[in-house]
């Protein structure tokens, strides 16, 4: 095993190799940083490109594009609040707040260093879980993979604000995501449920104009409003000395990185959930870390452990997701499907021969992810000062293109004006729910997870009828998520007797 | 009592979401069980705490609402005097929308330069040349990137087809 360890980490370093994979970084770099193209869509067209390389080769260069891809995406939602990609979106709340008050490079260092820690921790799970997550991953049926959707609903909504009547707010815009995933054709019966008549609609909503609108359009209206440059009038000098400030920020809150990237890990071990889930999950426990109420109120207004948390779950998925596409063939998440075409079109079959005949190449999977992030990084940390600069340049002068991004962004999605047309209904809903304080993260998990939690109750359901419901691991989980519920209400209570006792 | 959405303007959300949660479980009556399974476990619960929310919305005070914004897990928006703020909310808006007509009308290469150029001279009041050199690039950035490089599909609009 030790010996493909080592075979694999020098396979990839041939030159060869490595300039495939430097070719597929830069590729990732700019699909990362252009909000609406996805790493998946590009990973579909560069398999053109692998018929002739050989399989480390091939990984090298799909993998080192697309691990990059959801570094350079928090990019974009850092500078300018619009997701970068689909996974980027909670990087938004904090990273772009961060900017906003002069912080950019600060965010900007610690969504690349917590990225480059959870790529690391990402990749180690993949190379020491291969010979143990089998027994682990069987462990989990529909009834506990709907549960674990219901828990990370749950806390994502009582988590987005303080008291009771922030809660109700947050399972509203939770309810109404999951509303807004039934769009479309069902995936039982076949029915088509709140399509309008649209043969747009069919498809059900695309996640990518529906993330631009809804974080982009109400950032733009607030800095039209303004008129100031994103940074305001913080001097260009403070905002250029954050970046190691960033970097010391990732270890200061070394543990919470590691929760985050160890999260990140099993959501994309476990299948359907994907990156955009591990973000929002990752943001939910960065939130329920907060030791008084005070503290929680820092996070959606700049604070660094909201830009860490989601920076290391959305790297260290990259590994998870691995795990179970080259161990049983079976894809953590559409990009992971698509892998799986490389995977065919190399003449390779996952699955036990992976981890027996082809062990090398399995381990050259996991140096190429750990390798091709330190390079990102490492040429992305050269140029972060300049890159922070942008937050300076007039609001004015940046709208048309943020505009402009905005829209080609969302057309990008399925090349179709009604990706134009979902994005302006939902940057308008944005703007509402921004102005009267209804919190947006729990209805974006909710239409990212609407269609993966109905397909795990049906199964469940027809599977099991109710009795899925007394399953252990259920049982389980239905404690966690009354525990992630009644836990604000409780420290609330705690620190007000603590108040009590505190006064004379 | 009378209350009126002027006064309390946060009440159209939650009367909206009441609005599509009833609709949403109307709908249902239609559909086989199997699919109309989950949208009414989401839609009843969320109708409940709809009405909830817009109740709470009518009794509770100014100060409570305030409370709960600020407090909120997310930006909040610039603190700008609302006479100044909703003109240019509105003018925002606009442009929004209006770029989007002229996307429908002459399709994305030729709304975008057009777009971009009228912003900067109109809404910005930038000089000729700054207004000419980032309308170029505005257009050259798009035309390089999403023209050439990744040729996607643009509609040339209603008016040029």
């Amino acid at each position: 095993m030790l010996d493909a360890l080592v075979s694999g980490l020098f396979q990839v370093l041939q030159w060869h190799t490595l300039s495939y994979m430097l070719i597929g970084i830069f590729v990732g770099f700019w699909v990362g940083l252009l909000p609406g193209i996805g790493g998946g869509t590009t990973l579909a067209l560069m398999l053109a490109f692998i018929y002739q390389m050989a399989p480390v080769q091939a990984f090298a260069f799909l993998l080192g594009m697309h691990s990059v891809t959801a570094t350079t995406g928090d990019i974009t939602s850092i500078l300018f609040g619009i997701p970068g990609e689909g996974s980027a979106a909670a990087t938004v709340l904090d990273g772009h707040a961060m900017a906003k008050k002069g912080e950019a490079g600060r965010a900007l260092g610690a969504a690349l260093m917590s990225s480059l820690v959870g790529a690391i921790i990402g990749a180690a799970a993949l190379a020491l879980a291969i010979p143990v997550v089998r027994p682990l991953v069987l462990t989990f049926g529909s009834p506990e993979l709907f549960m674990m959707a219901v828990v990370g609903i749950a806390s994502i909504s009582s988590l987005t604000g303080r008291g009771s009547r922030a809660m109700l707010r947050g399972f509203l815009a939770g309810g109404l995501g999951l509303l807004f995933a039934m769009v479309g054709q069902d995936p039982q019966a076949g029915i088509l449920r709140f399509h309008f008549g649209q043969l747009y609609l069919w498809d059900g909503l695309k996640l990518v104009p529906v993330l631009v609108g809804f974080f982009a359009i109400p950032e733009i209206v607030d800095l039209a409003v303004r008129r100031t440059a994103i940074a305001g009038n913080v001097p260009v000098g403070r905002l250029t000395h954050g970046v190691v400030e960033g970097i010391k920020d990732t270890f200061r809150h070394r543990w919470l990185t590691l929760r985050c990237s160890l999260i990140g890990t099993w959501i994309g071990i476990l299948p359907g959930l994907g990156g955009a889930v591990a973000q929002w999950m990752a943001y939910a426990h960065a939130v329920q870390g907060a030791r008084t109420a005070e503290d929680r109120e820092r996070f959606g207004k700049g604070d660094v452990r909201g830009v860490l948390g989601p920076g290391a779950a959305n790297n260290s998925k990259e590994g998870g997701d691995l795990i179970p596409t080259v161990a049983f063939g079976v894809p953590g998440s559409s990009a992971m499907a698509i892998l799986l075409g490389g995977f065919l079109i190399l003449g390779l079959a996952p699955g036990p021969d992976m981890l027996t005949k082809h062990l090398a190449i399995t381990y050259s999977m996991v140096w190429t992810i750990v390798v091709a992030n330190i390079i990102t990084v490492g040429a992305s940390l050269a140029f972060l000062n300049h890159l922070a600069k942008l937050t300076t340049i007039r609001g004015p002068l940046l709208i048309p293109f943020l505009i402009l991004l905005t829209f080609v962004g969302a057309y990008t999605a399925s090349n179709n004006m009604g990706d134009v047309i979902v994005a302006l209904i939902f940057g308008g809903l944005g703007y509402l729910m921004v102005r009267f304080g209804w919190p947006r993260a729990p209805l974006v998990l909710g239409l990212v997870l609407g269609n993966i939690v109905e397909s795990y109750l049906w199964v469940s359901t027809a599977r099991y009828g109710a009795a899925w419901l007394t399953r252990p691991g259920v049982l389980v989980l239905i404690a966690l998520a009354c525990v992630v519920v009644a836990w604000p209400f409780f420290q609330e209570r705690r620190i007000r007797a603590r108040a009590v006792r505190a006064s004379p | 009592m009378r209350v009126s959405v002027r006064r309390k303007p946060h009440l159209l959300l939650s009367l909206g979401v009441i609005v599509v949660g009833a609709w949403a479980l109307l709908s249902t009556g239609a559909w086989p069980a199997k699919a109309a399974l989950f949208p009414r476990v989401v839609a009843i619960p969320l109708l409940i705490l709809a009405v909830a929310e817009f109740v709470l919305s009518l009794t509770q005070g100014e100060q409570t609402e305030v409370r709960t914004v600020t407090q909120g897990v997310d930006f909040q928006l610039s603190e700008v005097d609302p006479r100044v703020a909703l003109p240019r909310t509105a003018s925002i808006f606009a442009w929004i929308l209006g770029f989007f007509v002229a996307i429908i009308l002459i399709g994305f290469p030729r709304a975008i330069p057009l777009f971009v150029f009228l912003y900067l001279k109109i809404e910005a009041k930038e000089r000729w040349p700054l207004s000419l050199i980032l309308t170029v690039a505005a257009w050259g950035l798009f035309y390089l990137l999403f023209v050439r490089l990744l040729p996607l599909p643009f509609s040339p609009g209603r008016l040029f087809l």
